[in-house]
């Protein structure tokens, strides 16, 4: 029965993929449409719309992060390979194609080079059918149906189609030393016009020893790919490729998770929600509800815990070929259940979301916004934060103060924090500054020429100090500093010029403050991201600096993000 | 200094192509035409291109995807139906070219409502024969990766079509209360 189902479902797919390759299409383009679409790109003047949304591309860069990266299956391809291969080879090949379609699991990396594009890098783990892929910013797990045979459309066909032409494709070049292994290496070609790499070669190591691959290569003038690190029939973690809700989820698991107290959340790309206790021990992740039907993309970079633990703020961002767009509403979603729903708490569909923050109770969520301004530049809009009451969803605006800005115009401060009784307002305009609730400024903390991030700046629990990141414009770098709400000298954190991408949020006792932070690298720009991102720890005066975690990422890869201490 | 004459006379037919067989509408397919190749100006001016059939065919399948996903956010306030209804297939059975019209016309809808890179991959793949290699550097993932995103697009893309309509439906009034 079930067979019978999923030829079904393959029929259909591969007809309505059949009738739109071959639906009728007129002639086209016409003469008058070729003829004006050369006008407009010889005057290079492209439509005023088009112009508007590749400026806004650059705004939101940040975000873009350059649409994730990439992982990996080889297996496939692999097996596809030797078994074509291994009647015209010699008996050390043959062997090697046997042990490989005997091995139980295999882990290997892949890495790519595309002409002037960064190296991106993957990991792949395979046991049987299942594939786990690790990219910078994305893991996840697939199933390989067996049974639906073309279910990946992936190169194995093409490979068996080219079965008698198999002798032609080999030649062994010889041993060769890889890390300290003796290796064969064999050199395989013009497999296939379809194949991954339009019928290029590729090269092959396999441990004369273990009689396995341990390196496959392969390079045009323009392209090169490595697989390598392979590890075969190493005993693989049942939970690299647990899976509880393969259909719904594309193979993601979605946990229902117990609130432990003082922990740390952070993330990294855009599907787990990370934590781990102060003393690096009993790591956890969760996977972040996706929307399924949607090209929105989970912002990792703005979601807050609620104080208790329970509810991730969360939001999604839109992205398209034109760049990545602000979310305009955010969703609540309780991590404790087991059934992924969110709800929605805040919209605002005419503008842009910069950041939410719970209130000490968790019952209000401050939004600040941006809108543009109709009729307006691109880049000319307003700001402002509304409060928003979760439980009856009313909303109203948050009053900032204004002030004169650097052109002379009046300007309106922006929310960075609120203090537990919502009495006092922490805003950002020259300086970091306290207010009232009704708007009127009462104290500087900072000198008024400091860039202070508004998403940075958290109250202490005792709700007598503030932790704050400041930009310095000319080499991208960040700083964190603590100051006391009643005002004095601000004391030094992270210092200037070392570090990016600084995230702070204090420990729940208030003594200590984690955060994430990224090398600075000004040979990298436009954000200067250097090689290693880290999580670290340090005394709220300044003390006891450690490293907790510290990981190796790619220029365009996202830096490790905190969440909150809670 | 690009040569944008002959770039639009050489590769203007099949960027058509591409746009019309999503779009399946005229104007829509003229739209994309011309925002294609704005695209690809945008484009020629940061780097030199080295293939412009590829570059070409990500660019109006982008368009297109994108214009079909807008199309599809209309629908949920008023009908808009393509023209020429559903038989727009080259069959020579007139019953057979209705049914091929509305499984083609599903599969648009399906595209629609994925996830803007697997659709793209799909299309890449499936509608434009592009191959991994070509795939991987227009979108800037390992090859790897895209079989996977090819993999995970044929899943939903499989479940939608035997949803068939309702689901669609479904699926749009859920999105539309957002907006």
């Amino acid at each position: 029965m079930n067979d019978r189902m999923d030829r079904r479902e393959r029929d259909v797919l591969d007809q309505a993929t059949a009738a739109l390759r071959d639906a009728r299409i007129p002639d086209g383009p016409s003469p008058q449409l070729t003829a004006s679409t050369v006008e407009a790109l010889q005057a290079s003047t492209p439509a005023p719309d088009v112009i508007r949304r590749i400026q806004r591309r650059k705004r939101m860069f940040r975000i873009a992060r350059f649409g994730a990266a990439a992982a990996a299956v080889m297996l496939a391809v692999l097996a596809g390979a030797f078994w074509l291969l291994d009647r015209s080879a010699s008996m050390s090949f043959a062997k090697m194609v046997e042990n490989v379609k005997k091995a139980k699991s295999v882990s290997f990396v892949v890495k790519q080079k595309i002409g002037d594009q960064p190296e991106l890098e993957s990991k792949m783990f395979i046991r049987g059918n299942f594939i786990r892929y690790e990219t910078p910013s994305e893991t996840g797990i697939i199933h390989l149906d067996q049974k639906k045979g073309r279910e990946l459309n992936w190169p194995i066909d093409q490979l068996r189609n080219l079965k008698e032409d198999a002798k032609d494709h080999m030649k062994s070049l010889g041993d060769e030393d890889v890390g300290g292994r003796k290796c064969h290496v064999y050199q395989i070609k013009g497999l296939a016009k379809s194949l991954w790499f339009g019928g290029n070669q590729f090269k092959l190591w396999a441990d004369a020893k273990i009689g396995l691959p341990v390196k496959i290569h392969f390079a045009d003038d323009h392209t090169s790919v490595t697989w390598e690190d392979f590890i075969w029939d190493e005993p693989l973690n049942g939970d690299l490729f647990s899976l509880d809700d393969l259909k719904d989820r594309n193979g993601e698991r979605p946990t229902p998770a117990r609130v432990i107290p003082t922990r740390i959340y952070y993330q990294q790309g855009w599907t787990e929600l990370h934590s781990v206790q102060a003393d690096g021990e009993t790591p956890e992740a969760q996977f972040v509800p996706r929307l399924p039907d949607s090209a929105e993309t989970y912002d990792s970079a703005k979601a807050e815990l609620s104080p208790d633990g329970c509810y991730l703020a969360m939001a999604y961002t839109h992205i398209t070929d034109h760049g990545a767009f602000a979310p305009y509403r955010v969703l609540l979603w309780d991590r404790t259940q087991p059934k992924e729903a969110v709800i929605e708490v805040y919209a605002r569909p005419e503008g842009e979301l910069q950041s939410w923050r719970f209130s000490d109770d968790g019952k209000l969520l401050y939004v600040s916004w941006w809108q543009h301004l109709a009729g307006k530049e691109q880049a000319d809009g307003r700001t402002g934060t509304d409060v928003v009451d979760l439980k009856t969803r009313a909303k109203q605006a948050v009053k900032l103060p204004t002030y004169k800005g650097a052109d002379g115009k009046e300007q309106q401060a922006q929310f960075a924090a609120a203090s537990a009784d919502g009495q006092t307002i922490l805003v950002v305009g020259q300086g970091l500054q306290t207010a009232t609730a009704d708007g009127k400024v009462v104290r500087s903390l900072t000198a008024p020429d400091v860039n202070v991030f508004p998403s940075s700046v958290r109250v202490s629990p005792d709700g007598k100090e503030a932790v704050y990141a400041t930009f310095h414009r000319e080499d991208k770098s960040h700083q964190l500093f603590v100051v006391s709400l009643a005002g004095g000298e601000p004391k030094e954190l992270v210092p200037a010029g070392k570090f990016t991408d600084v995230r702070p949020s204090w420990s729940p006792d208030g003594k200590r403050i984690a955060y994430t932070c990224r090398l600075l690298d000004p040979k990298n720009p436009p954000f200067n991201y250097g090689a290693e991102t880290y999580l670290k720890l340090v005394d709220a005066n300044g003390a006891n600096a450690s490293v907790l975690l510290t990981k190796k990422v790619q220029p365009k890869e996202t830096s490790l993000e905190l969440t909150a201490w809670r | 200094m690009t040569d944008w004459s002959q770039i639009v006379r050489e590769h203007g037919p099949m960027v058509w192509r591409t746009a019309y067989r999503l779009l399946n509408h005229d104007s829509d397919a003229a739209d994309c035409f011309q925002r294609t190749f704005v695209s690809a100006l945008a484009v020629a001016d940061k780097e030199p291109i080295r293939n412009w059939p590829a570059l070409l065919k990500r660019l109006a399948t982008a368009r297109a995807l994108e214009r079909l996903r807008q199309r599809r956010r209309e629908a949920n306030r008023r009908d808009v139906l393509p023209e020429g209804g559903g038989a727009d297939v080259r069959a020579a059975d007139p019953v057979q070219a209705a049914e091929a019209g509305e499984l083609a016309e599903h599969l648009r809808e399906a595209l629609a409502e994925l996830d803007a890179r697997q659709s793209q991959v799909f299309c890449l793949s499936c509608l434009e024969g592009l191959s991994y290699q070509q795939i991987a550097e227009q979108v800037g993932v390992t090859v790897n990766h895209v079989g996977v995103l090819l993999s995970r697009a044929r899943a939903s893309l499989r479940e939608r079509l035997l949803a068939h309509r309702p689901a669609a439906q479904n699926a749009s009034e859920r999105k539309g209360s957002h907006e």
